[in-house]
């Protein structure tokens, strides 16, 4: 009868899937990942959050999340 | 040399050294070479953060960020959509919307997409970006990236990272002439003689990282090549002499002391 049960939700997350907790935020996931939500940028599908103005928009099934930051480079 | 400021989308720079961030040995070494450069635009990268130890990054406050011009690249991107969604994380994690451009498909050379990049280009133009899009040295393309609206043009000198100097010289010519943006070498310089060279050329500015950060003093390589890039400029202004086929005495032809000629054997 497993073949009844909803299949685990996920979510993408810089490139690696991860089962999405119900309730969970995009600040809320930035919080549990030990990040300064002021340190970190990002993007949600095409939707693309700066720096200190991460939200709590809710994560749905599916949704590809990117969380970056500034790295040395040339 | 009064007022040779060179103009970025609007924005005046009394340097036409750019510096980039990676490579140096630690923060205290790349926070002096950036200092001793005088570069006003410094380049850095946007990553995803390590999710298994994400730790702390010390870039953001290895510098005072507020005396430079924050130049985000797209380092890594492959394709032009990469590139766009890069540039619109750099704008959210920077604030800054200058971006510059890389769509690099190519490892082992780094070499740049020239459609690509026309592509990321126009669509990040529309998108208000500040767009320095780096590229191989081909006319054609660079005006075409004028006309899209982008801010520079930024010719490759040989490949990244790669120390191997002005190679495309004759090519760069090609996109010099003409062009109604600053052009910025970019990529490939070793030695501060091959920066001189590029702004004797008439390049506006150049774009330097392994060149500085690999040297054995980065700090002192990061003066000369301000030094370098400073000669070049001067030089240009200046107005170089006329090529000759045959030497040409620089002490008077007249009253020259002469004995009697030698014979010559028959």
């Amino acid at each position: 009868m497993t073949d009844n049960l909803p299949p685990q939700a996920t979510f993408t997350l810089n490139g690696e899937a991860y089962p999405l907790t119900p309730g969970l935020t995009l600040l809320a996931l930035v919080h549990s990942l030990e990040l300064d939500p002021a340190r970190v940028a990002a993007a949600v599908n095409d939707d693309f959050y700066a720096a200190g103005q991460l939200s709590d928009r809710p994560l749905c099934p599916g949704d590809v999340v990117d969380v970056v930051r500034m790295m040395v480079g040339g | 040399m009064h007022n040779d400021s060179l103009t970025i989308a609007g924005k005046p720079f009394s340097s036409r050294l750019m510096l980039g961030t990676g490579k140096y040995p630690d923060f205290s070494v790349m926070r002096e070479a950036i200092e001793a450069s005088g570069a006003e635009i410094v380049t850095v990268s946007i990553r995803r953060v390590e999710l298994k130890s994400a730790g702390h990054d010390g870039l953001l406050d290895a510098l005072d960020w507020d005396r430079y011009q924050l130049l985000p690249n797209t380092a890594g991107c492959r394709t032009a959509a990469e590139a766009v969604r890069v540039a619109k994380l750099a704008r959210a994690t920077t604030g800054t919307n200058w971006v510059k451009l890389e769509v690099i498909p190519d490892a082992r050379y780094l070499l740049p997409d020239s459609t690509g990049t026309l592509r990321a280009a126009e669509e990040l133009v529309d998108e208000g970006f500040t767009v320095l899009p780096y590229v191989q040295p081909d006319a054609v393309l660079a005006r075409q990236l004028e006309a899209a609206g982008c801010a520079t043009v930024m010719p490759l000198a040989s490949p990244i990272g790669s120390g191997r100097g002005l190679q495309n010289s004759a090519l760069i010519a090609t996109v010099l002439d003409g062009a109604r943006v600053p052009i910025v070498v970019d990529a490939g310089l070793g030695v501060p003689s091959e920066a001189a060279a590029a702004l004797e050329m008439g390049a506006d500015a150049v774009l330097v990282n392994t060149a500085v950060a690999e040297a054995r003093d980065p700090v002192a390589m990061a003066q000369a090549f301000a030094l370098g890039v400073r000669a070049g400029r001067m030089a240009y202004l200046a107005g170089r002499m006329q090529v000759r086929a045959t030497s040409s005495p620089s002490s008077p032809e007249m009253g020259v002391v002469r004995l009697p000629d030698p014979e010559v054997p028959t």
